[in-house]
């Protein structure tokens, strides 16, 4: 039983964190058909300057918050720059530069902070017993925060008229644009969203994993594993098979073996495209479910 | 004299080498309810695109309300006062009809006022559907909410393109009186239709196009009489109009 408890408390944790950045990738890529593989390194940067900022002044939520703020500017930056850029270009080419600022981050953090590992502390040292499983406060600040945040974005998207609009956007761009919406500017939005959740993912899980330049890649392919096992472009979707994948990593880790980890995921992905090619939520690319 | 709300001056477009739109010229007075007909691949829907701005013009101008919108985004010149509806429906199917129509006011609200959706809700019949899921709704109903949203903006024009798409006659006929009380709350129409009866008793005049260009212009009675379109046109398709 402690087992299970530890296994399910590991597996929750480690999916808030894959649902995050798939949500923000799912929004994207609803909105513009754009795969922001970018994400990745976007929470790899939310970690360096939650480690900077937190280190300089004491403060882990400072820190975590000017990452957030600060990715979301990034995200801004980045559009503007490169892929609103290429709105025009087939989507081979809109791969190939989310590819391409990856190595442009992971170069950037190379120089500016090293190589070297980074450590954060805990926002909350110590941990708590529940049903005989040691959970740490920081694993439950992560699962209380990515779920405030799931909350937060869902009433954002249904209950506000700025929400509606991005949602609008991401089921019909024709429509959108024929009721005077600007399709460029609601996805500048979504983008900004995007990176902004990846910035908190990163600022969420670096007292766990540390800061070193490719600390995102494994974040960046299991969110992609997550919006196409829960169907492209469908944000409620990518919030369930986040934590779903989470839960399959751990329990095959615990129960099978730790060796395979990083394979269950892939093998749930092939095997739920056998039974439903369209994902589990999504029939085509859809943004909110 | 009313006002020229919409003046069309020599529009051309080609792809590749069809001339899909070929010199069409034509203004549309404040209050008209102008028809636009020809057979299949006359360029109908690319003279409404070219008009609304998702497509760009070869040649020619497009002044709406006073302006020269050439240049302008679609968006743009929806903010100026031109609406329209497409062939495919447009409505967010996931979305409900509530939402739909808040949705399509949004970049317009310093126009309308926050009762226009009870307004829309009423002039075109979507009383009790406002909590549905839009996706869900039976084709006139879609359509008719298509129509709502384009008026949520205000417009003082509105391009319908073929709305009677899909229905069945009674709710032609039924189209055609709401298509009549939309246009008595001040909005001058531009309606792409087959339905020769609809558009003969709806339209105060009608362009009809062959081949990217136009064919005649006039009254649905002088164009009914005119030779050369009961050749191209009226012949073809067999409708009685």
């Amino acid at each position: 039983m402690e087992l299970f408890t530890q296994t399910l408390a590991n597996g929750v944790m480690l999916g808030s964190i894959y649902a995050l950045v798939a949500a923000g990738l799912a929004l994207v890529f609803g909105v513009m058909d754009i795969p922001q593989f970018a994400f990745g390194a976007h929470a790899m940067i939310g970690g360096y300057l939650t480690w900077w900022v937190g280190g300089e002044t004491g403060s882990y939520w400072l820190g975590l918050l000017v990452a957030v703020a600060a990715l979301a500017a990034l995200g801004v930056i980045t559009h503007a720059a490169v892929f609103d850029q290429l709105r025009k270009a087939p989507s081979e080419t809109l791969f190939i530069a989310a590819f391409g600022l990856v190595m442009v981050l992971q170069g950037a953090a190379q120089v500016i902070w090293g190589p070297d590992p980074r450590s954060v502390e805990e926002a909350v040292p110590g941990s708590i017993t529940i049903a005989g499983a040691t959970i740490t406060y920081q694993r439950l600040i992560i699962i209380g925060v990515a779920v405030a945040l799931f909350v937060g974005l869902h009433l954002f998207l249904t209950r506000t008229l700025t929400g509606l609009s991005v949602r609008a956007a991401a089921q019909s761009r024709t429509g959108a644009q024929a009721v005077g919406l600007r399709p460029r500017a609601v996805g500048l939005l979504a983008m900004a969203i995007g990176s902004a959740l990846a910035g908190l993912a990163g600022a969420l899980l670096v007292p766990i994993s540390q800061a070193y330049p490719t600390v995102g890649d494994p974040l960046a392919i299991k969110a992609f594993v997550v919006i196409v096992l829960a169907g492209m472009g469908s944000v409620n979707g990518a919030v369930v098979g986040g934590i779903v994948l989470g839960a399959v990593e751990a329990f095959g880790a615990a129960y099978l073996s730790l060796e395979w980890r990083d394979a269950y995921p892939v093998l749930l992905l092939i095997l739920v495209l056998v039974v439903r090619p369209q994902g589990l939520f999504g029939k085509e690319a859809v943004a909110w479910r | 004299m009313p006002e020229t709300v919409l003046s069309v001056d020599g529009l051309s477009r080609s792809f590749g080498g069809v001339r899909a739109v070929d010199g069409i010229s034509f203004d549309v007075a404040e209050g008209e309810i102008m028809g636009v007909i020809g057979p299949n691949g006359a360029g109908k829907s690319t003279l409404f695109s070219l008009i609304a701005g998702s497509d760009r013009q070869d040649a020619g101008t497009v002044t709406v309300l006073g302006s020269r919108v050439d240049r302008f985004t679609p968006s743009r010149r929806s903010r100026l006062g031109l609406a329209r509806t497409f062939q495919s429906s447009q409505v967010f199917g996931d979305s409900t009809v509530a939402d739909n129509l808040a949705i399509a006011q949004v970049a317009h609200r310093t126009r309308t006022g926050p009762g226009r959706v009870a307004e829309m809700l009423d002039l075109l019949d979507l009383r009790g559907r406002e909590n549905r899921r839009a996706g869900l709704l039976p084709v006139y109903e879609q359509q008719r909410l298509a129509i709502a949203m384009a008026l949520m903006s205000g417009p003082r024009l509105l391009l319908l393109d073929e709305p009677s798409g899909g229905l069945v006659e009674q709710e032609v006929a039924d189209l055609g009186a709401l298509l009549r009380r939309v246009n008595a709350t001040g909005v001058t129409l531009v309606v792409i239709d087959h339905k020769m009866r609809l558009m003969t008793s709806l339209c105060d005049r009608i362009l009809v196009m062959a081949s990217g260009a136009p064919l005649a212009l006039g009254t649905p009675a002088e164009v009914t009489a005119d030779a050369a379109v009961r050749a191209a046109y009226l012949g073809e398709r067999g409708e009685p109009a």
